[in-house]
């Protein structure tokens, strides 16, 4: 069974690298709004595809060339499409060829405003004016075709993203006083969270980077998700790796300080490695990929695994002559109790609809189970150990350390120890702040943080996370919709709320729309100026070609590939997009456009940021459910109050440790709050074991729990040094809390 | 159906260029603006188009103010004001801006301006990488020829530009790839070191927002 699951493993990470990386493979499954989740999706998919270099230099010629040999470089790496194609003179041709058919029915926003105002004389006049007055004027075969310049000015009109970037000799180049910047803009076309992706893109623009030597040497600039999600990645890895180490070497320490042997070692470090493996297998069985923050968690709480072997391994130290048999049927119910609790606590974490948690779950319940079986099955077989020299006095030091909950002597020092708690519960309560601003839980790396404001000083260029997300039953709605709220959109524009936004409907009218314009221009300036314009041109008006008036299908605009913008605004048939940049205020976004049907504003960050709020709050209630489950079971065994008694190391160390994490000025995060429900079963296992154990082992259980609660120090509480805010909240949360739990685990004991 | 490229936009605006580089002095002797410096005259613009029996006839005014813009002002056949800066082009009609072309957003726009920088100082050969120069010089008159090396070229539909002058240029011709022509003569050309009007400043000012 171990064997096979090695086996699947080896073949899953010989297939394909079934690592992610992204956020958003964490995310909940189940959210309120399916379009919302999926637009997000939509949007993260072909947003985090899109990256951009920026190459500067004070002479032009050396900005270009290094561009180009970028460019090159990249291109060559077969991950990244032709650089700057939607830039392209082509791309330019493509438009032309898409709108013109279809000009009839289309009008730039403000000479639709003139001719809906009755001013089709000043559209006429301006068409005579560009006509006759320094270039601008088109040449005759538009005139034939659009005698009053509508076209060029609906073109000219279409919102791009405004850049202070120029198109020149196919690159798009801004001049300033620190010389020429080239901008690259690229579009991946693999997946921008493939760990193998990100690390081939990055290594080519920094082994091209470090060729550059000399004074005389190009700036570079990088912006984009895949550049951000590599640093994120390498900073987990480097640091999980290295608190790895910290952990699974002081846990080794640990073992070899009270066990003092090597196959004890091996027994135990099997045990991990069964769960780890069991664990992980499992997960890919069912998920088919894993998250590197589940497999760095998982791990942690496959740590946890190791207390059964701990447990066992400790009744080695009884004395008496038991057969190994004899001393794991002794503490069989205890094990057997803390598998059964640990499983009903993580499967806890399953109906949470985070992806994610529910990883953590099956990996956890299976690498406990795996453990426990290995630990029932395989470590008395293999055990022909006696008592060790050392077990008499290390069971006498065990002993001495528990006389702390029992010896009058120490009875003050017990109450203080209480009071001292109770403290910090009372002083800490009040400070209990929650916050689950993502952005303050997982800070972004620094370095690129500073480049993409460069890029965005060179360039104006920015990366848009808020949009407005239009909803209707079919495209031609969803177009009328946004045709509605446009006169809003330009109203925040000109107040500053917004800098620019994108809808699709500026790029293509709804048919009632291009059907509308067709009218207006028939009836307020064909019919009334065109003879007269004609005339002052000496132009026949059999010479005029009217324009067809087949209208543009939003489809067919799709399906041209002309505007690349339009292909990423519109994510499926009725389901748009209008991003927005710049937004200063949110809020009177929302206020805004409360109220409208079919319009709703996102805002990823903020929106995971509640969501990671409401979960708080959801994982709060988890915990409080299995508090009443655990305890009903508790009862079922022990009676109603050697279940107080049992629950009273874990509920001291739920008090304690949000409190404590709130006086040294930590928020309440909903990775606290996880933590908190992983706390309960980490510090029930204590209890129950004790609770379980008869009174002649009670020294040998309490060396377990104790061994076992440092292991679990060790594992996770060193997560307390990560510099990610999130992950040092969770990690001293289970450090403090497995702290007190450990400590008053002997309370537990009948 | 024939398709119409929204490039002959890029070829109007690059119309412009070819206006603002014979609007220059555009002879290596002759002046070179500095600074501040201002160019009047007037000008005649007759504009060939190909099916027209007639061409499209304008004239009026215009100011060049070096390290500024220029300023081309139609009094026929009716009021039309264009301003061209570093930022782009806007045009007036009676007083009401109908045209405002941003470099930003016709990136050709600002390719102009820093060719017609060079223009400005007399430096016909930034036009070499795109044109085959061609002089003739006799005695105080000159002319020169632009050939595209790329007539194909849809961002730089200009086959031709003929120019002829004395001191200051006196005509220039533009052809373009399907043979429209503009042929613009320029009389009472000064040099001035007068202020602007405020009127000019004004128009300069908002052309360069």
């Amino acid at each position: 069974m171990v064997l096979a699951a090695g086996g699947f493993l080896v073949f899953s990470f010989h297939r394909a690298n079934p690592l992610r990386t992204d956020l958003t493979a964490l995310l909940p499954l189940e959210l309120q709004d399916p379009a919302r989740q999926k637009a997000n999706e939509l949007i993260s998919r072909s947003l985090a595809r899109r990256f951009v270099v920026l190459v500067s230099h004070k002479d032009e010629a050396q900005a270009r060339t290094r561009a180009a040999e970028l460019a090159a470089a990249l291109e060559g790496t077969g991950l990244v499409g032709p650089i700057g194609e939607d830039f392209s003179p082509d791309q330019l041709k493509k438009l032309g060829t898409l709108y013109f058919p279809h000009r009839d029915g289309l009008l730039s926003p403000a000479d639709r405003e003139a001719l809906l105002a009755d001013q089709g004389q000043e559209l006429a006049e301006r068409a005579l004016a560009q006509i006759a007055g320094p270039g601008v004027g088109a040449d005759a075969r538009l005139l034939k075709t659009d005698p009053f310049l509508l076209f060029p000015s609906f073109l000219l009109n279409l919102p791009f993203p405004a850049t202070r970037l120029a198109l020149e000799d196919g690159m798009l180049v801004r001049r300033d006083e620190n010389g020429t910047h080239i901008l690259l803009p690229a579009k991946l076309l693999a997946d921008p969270f493939d760990l193998k992706v990100q690390e081939a893109l990055v290594s080519t623009v920094n082994r091209y980077e470090a060729s550059l030597k000399g004074s005389d040497r190009p700036a570079l600039h990088r912006l984009g998700a895949v550049f951000f999600a590599e640093a994120g990645a390498r900073k987990a890895i480097d640091e999980s790796s290295g608190l790895a180490g910290l952990s699974l070497a002081g846990t080794i320490l640990l073992m070899l300080l009270v066990f003092r042997g090597l196959r004890p070692l091996m027994n135990n470090l099997l045990v991990i490695g069964v769960g780890v493996v069991t664990g992980l297998s499992a997960c890919l069985l069912v998920f088919e990929q894993v998250h590197v923050a589940v497999l760095l968690f998982g791990i942690g709480l496959v740590g946890i695994a190791a207390d059964y072997g701990f447990y066992y391994t400790a009744t080695a130290f009884s004395v008496g002559g038991k057969t190994p048999g004899q001393r794991l049927t002794g503490i069989l119910p205890g094990l057997t109790m803390a598998l059964l609790i640990a499983v009903l606590g993580y499967g806890a974490l399953a109906l949470a609809p985070f992806p994610g948690l529910r990883q953590i779950a099956v990996f956890s319940a299976v690498g406990l189970t795996g453990a426990y079986l290995t630990t029932v099955l395989w470590l008395p077989l293999t055990d022909t150990r006696k008592a060790p020299a050392h077990a008499l006095k290390t069971l006498g030091t065990v002993l001495w350390l528990s006389r702390f909950w029992n010896a009058r002597r120490w009875r003050a020092l017990r109450l203080g120890f209480c009071a001292g708690l109770a403290l910090i519960v009372a002083a800490g309560l009040w400070r209990v702040e929650f916050d689950d601003d993502l952005r303050k839980l997982q800070p972004l790396d620094a370095s690129l943080s500073a480049e993409q404001a460069a890029i965005a000083a060179v360039t104006g260029l920015n990366l848009t996370t808020q949009y407005l997300l239009i909803e209707a039953e079919s495209d031609e709605r969803a177009l009328q919709t946004e045709e509605r709220i446009a006169p809003m959109l330009g109203a925040w524009q000109q107040s500053g709320l917004i800098r620019a936004a994108q809808s699709p409907a500026a790029y293509v009218p709804s048919l009632a729309r291009q059907e509308e314009n067709g009218k207006l221009r028939r009836e307020k300036l064909a019919e009334p100026f065109l003879a007269e314009l004609l005339e002052a041109l000496g132009l026949q008006a059999g010479a005029i070609s009217a324009a067809p008036e087949g209208r543009l299908e939003l489809a067919a605009a799709l399906d041209s590939r002309a505007n690349s913008f339009l292909n990423e605004l519109v994510l499926a048939p009725g389901l748009h997009v209008v991003t927005l940049q710049g937004v200063t205020d949110p809020e009177r976004i929302r206020r805004d456009i409360a109220g409208m049907a079919g319009v709703k504003f996102a805002d990823p960050t903020a929106d995971l940021s509640s969501l990671l709020g409401l979960y708080r709050l959801r994982a709060l209630a988890l915990l409080a459910l299995s508090l009443v489950v655990i305890f009903a079971l508790a009862a079922w065994r022990y009676g109603l109050r050697g279940a107080a008694r049992t629950l009273a190391p874990s509920l001291a160390a739920l008090a304690v440790a949000p409190c404590a994490l709130a006086l040294l000025g930590y928020p309440l995060t909903f990775f606290t709050a996880m933590a908190m429900v992983l706390l309960l079963s980490f510090t029930m296992d204590y209890s129950v074991f004790c609770a379980e154990a008869k009174r002649e082992t009670r020294p040998i259980t309490l060396l377990a729990v104790w061994m076992a609660a440092l292991a679990t120090i060790l594992s996770f509480g060193v997560l307390g040094l990560s510099s990610t805010p999130a992950v040092a909240g969770f990690g001293l949360t289970v450090l403090i809390g497995v702290a007190v739990a450990g400590l008053l685990a002997p309370i537990a004991a009948r | 159906m024939k398709s119409l490229k929204p490039n002959g936009l890029f070829a109007a605006a690059l119309l412009c260029f070819a206006l603002l580089v014979s609007a220059a002095p555009a002879s290596a002797q002759t002046v070179t603006l500095a600074d501040g410096q201002i160019l009047r005259g007037q000008f005649e613009q007759k504009r060939y188009l190909s099916g027209l029996a007639n061409p499209v006839r304008s004239s009026g005014t215009f100011t060049l103010v070096a390290g500024r813009g220029l300023i081309w002002t139609t009094t026929k056949p009716f009021p039309t004001t264009t301003v061209m800066t570093e930022a782009g082009l806007v045009q007036d009609v009676k007083g009401k801006e109908t045209v405002r072309l941003a470099a930003s957003r016709l990136p050709i726009m600002s390719k102009l301006y820093t060719m017609f920088g060079a223009a400005l100082t007399g430096n016909w050969e930034v036009m070499q990488s795109a044109f085959a120069l061609t002089r003739q010089q006799k005695g105080q008159a000159w002319s020169i020829r632009l050939d595209s090396l790329r007539p194909d070229d849809p961002n730089l539909p200009i086959k031709a530009i003929n120019a002829r002058g004395q001191k200051l240029l006196d005509e220039v011709e533009v052809v373009k790839p399907n043979d429209d022509r503009d042929v613009l003569s320029f009389f009472n050309q000064r040099l001035e070191g007068a202020p602007l009007t405020a009127e000019e400043d004004a128009f300069l000012t908002r052309a360069q927002r």
